[in-house]
């Protein structure tokens, strides 16, 4: 569901490589060429790929948990497979993203190891309480719409297991978009009770949805290792700028109110008001709109958001429980199942 | 036979019933392993058994609607309790427990693939086409699950155990998928339903040999007790039950 870009790695690490290796690197990448595992690349380029790919992996099987929740009380059988359906995706987008990161050379459980115990991080929007059902239409809108807006650059990067990766990806995230179109439009065209809850889901992930994105760029984003080595092909902003221009729109066609929000300590909203800056600008042709509380993102990155006990808990005793499984039927420390 | 004389009806929705069920809350319980489970592939795995089973159950809602006119997410999400006909392995809790989950799958899994093959011989040709449809995907299910008994069964000593401690704990419960629903007999004597040769039997004979490779005992007996089939359920069915009408019945009549 997210693809974050955001890791970052010590400009200092580039100039350790080689720099008539690195000049033919850089000259490949640059002519649009791909990366593949065995071909030379610098150690700063290996460990940021690596990290992009393990945080993504991380944020896939995360990103599970919340929806997962909400499997069992989905509320007809359409809707009930269909979230079943859309929580496996994620959880095989992971499966697919953990591959590519081991290619690199860190085993699958190495990465679910340093998950669990806080060594490495997964996508912030996960920490976030989803109280109701709307909060799941609301994921899959605006999460997974953020997500597609996202990978959909992240497609064009330079490593390629990566970017195949990423396209495969992205054709099974556009089936969650619409199944999350397709169920906030129906609660906006259903009863007072639903279209309420949807309001209210929405006041709750419109900011996480901006800040989906990553925090605002610096002067120098396109001179760091991501973008000048192609892994990012387009900064925070403009995407959240992109993601705006689709979604403002588009939420208010279905009768949403986008306000600006006030939240307790529980990820709760406790005051909305109509955010006063947003309109289309007619000289840009870019919409206005007020930036996501970013004292906030930063306390949950930092790991005191709402949810994020929580979901790590759960990541840890799914890890525990499954064990003595793995050890009785993986073939002793590979990652995979063994064939007798 | 396309049509079903009106006196069949209602043994027919029951036994209809008492298979939906159980298929709609196995998948139920299955579901909320999507994530979590002990390695991903199998997580993949068990997901997609899940899903087959809860559009299993959607299909047969569907037949079930074709005689009673009932909306099939009605019939799903809107009855009270005591209407449910499921056996209750189908719901006990697994508390997290790989091996109470791969048990419960199955005894149920088999359990389903042989009732599936008999209802195949349906006269009632809306039936037996849909169980004919069905047995296809539910021989996956069945091969996936009697490989992961083989494996926790020959994988190490520990796993040996626990295994088998979860196949003794289901047992009883396993022993109650043939409670009898209400009216078959009806359906047998019509020679609606064609195969009266004997289903513990038959179940029985298709899950030793894996039980035997595996290194396992079976220690199960029939019984004539009455249960789920006659709407008698336990506390694990209705927190299940709970969790599954908790949206739909915050306003049972508005489109989700």
């Amino acid at each position: 569901m997210s693809a974050s870009a955001n890791v970052e790695v010590n400009i200092k690490d580039c100039e350790t490589a080689d720099p008539e290796k690195l000049a033919v690197f850089e000259k490949h990448i640059s002519d649009g060429g791909l990366i593949e595992p065995n071909d030379w690349m610098p150690e700063a380029y290996r460990t940021l790929m690596l990290r992009m790919a393990e945080h993504h992996a991380n944020s896939e099987i995360v990103g599970a948990l919340p929806e997962g929740e909400w499997i069992t009380r989905a509320p007809s059988l359409l809707r009930k497979l269909a979230l079943t359906a859309k929580v496996q995706d994620e959880v095989g987008h992971g499966q697919m993203l953990y591959e590519v990161a081991q290619d690199l050379g860190k085993s699958r459980n190495a990465m679910l190891r340093d998950l669990i115990t806080g060594v490495t991080k997964y996508h912030n929007c996960f920490n976030y309480p989803c109280p109701t059902w709307a909060d799941i239409c609301m994921i899959a809108w605006l999460i997974d719409g953020a997500a597609i807006l996202n990978q959909g650059t992240l497609a064009h990067g330079s490593f390629g297991p990566y970017i195949r990766t990423m396209r495969r990806i992205n054709m099974e995230e556009a089936f969650h978009f619409k199944h999350g179109e397709d169920m906030v439009l129906t609660l906006m065209s259903g009863t007072a009770k639903q279209k309420k809850m949807a309001q209210e889901a929405f006041d709750r992930w419109w900011d996480p949805s901006l800040a989906f994105f990553g925090p605002n760029d610096r002067p120098d984003e396109r001179e760091r290792p991501a973008m000048k080595w192609r892994m990012k092909t387009a900064t925070n902003d403009e995407l959240r700028q992109k993601f705006v221009n689709r979604f403002a729109p588009a939420a208010m066609a279905t009768g949403l109110v986008i306000n600006v929000c006030k939240k307790d300590e529980n990820g709760l909203v406790i005051s909305a008001t109509p955010d006063p800056k947003l309109k289309l600008n007619e000289e840009t042709g870019n919409w206005d709109f007020t930036q996501p509380d970013w004292d906030e993102f930063f306390k949950v990155i930092r790991g005191n958001g709402p949810c994020n006990k929580d979901r790590l808990a759960l990541r840890r005793f799914s890890y525990e429980q499954g064990e003595w499984v793995r050890r009785a039927i993986l073939d002793g420390s590979t990652e995979k199942p063994c064939n007798n | 036979m396309t049509e079903l004389e009106k006196q069949f009806q209602s043994p027919m929705v029951n036994l209809l019933l008492s298979i939906a069920d159980d298929k709609l809350f196995l998948g139920h319980r299955n579901s909320d392993w999507t994530g979590i489970a002990p390695i991903l592939e199998a997580d993949i795995a068990f997901s997609s058994l899940a899903q087959d089973d809860i559009a299993h159950a959607s299909a047969i809602y569907q037949l079930i609607h074709t005689l009673t006119g009932e909306d099939p997410d009605q019939i799903a999400f809107g009855r009270t309790e005591n209407e449910y006909r499921c056996a209750d392995i189908v719901t006990k809790n697994d508390e997290f427990n790989w091996a109470f989950a791969i048990a419960r799958q199955f005894y149920c899994n088999t359990f389903d693939f042989v009732r599936l093959q008999r209802l195949s011989a349906s006269s009632w040709v809306p039936l037996s086409s849909l169980a004919k449809r069905l047995c296809a995907e539910q021989a996956i299910h069945v091969d996936h699950v009697h490989s992961w008994i083989k494996h926790l069964g020959k994988g190490n000593e520990d796993s040996n155990a626990r295994i088998q401690n979860a196949l003794d704990t289901f047992a009883p419960y396993a022993a109650m998928l043939f409670e009898k629903p209400v009216g078959i007999d009806i359906l047998h004597e019509a020679e609606i339903l064609t195969d009266h040769s004997a289903f513990f039997v038959s179940w029985k004979n298709s899950i030793e040999p894996t039980i035997d490779t595996a290194g396992l005992t079976l220690n199960i007996q029939q019984d004539e007790l009455q249960g789920g089939r006659s709407g008698k359920h336990d506390e694990d069915f209705t927190q299940s039950l709970c969790e599954l009408q908790e949206v739909f019945s915050t306003d049972p009549l508005a489109a989700w």
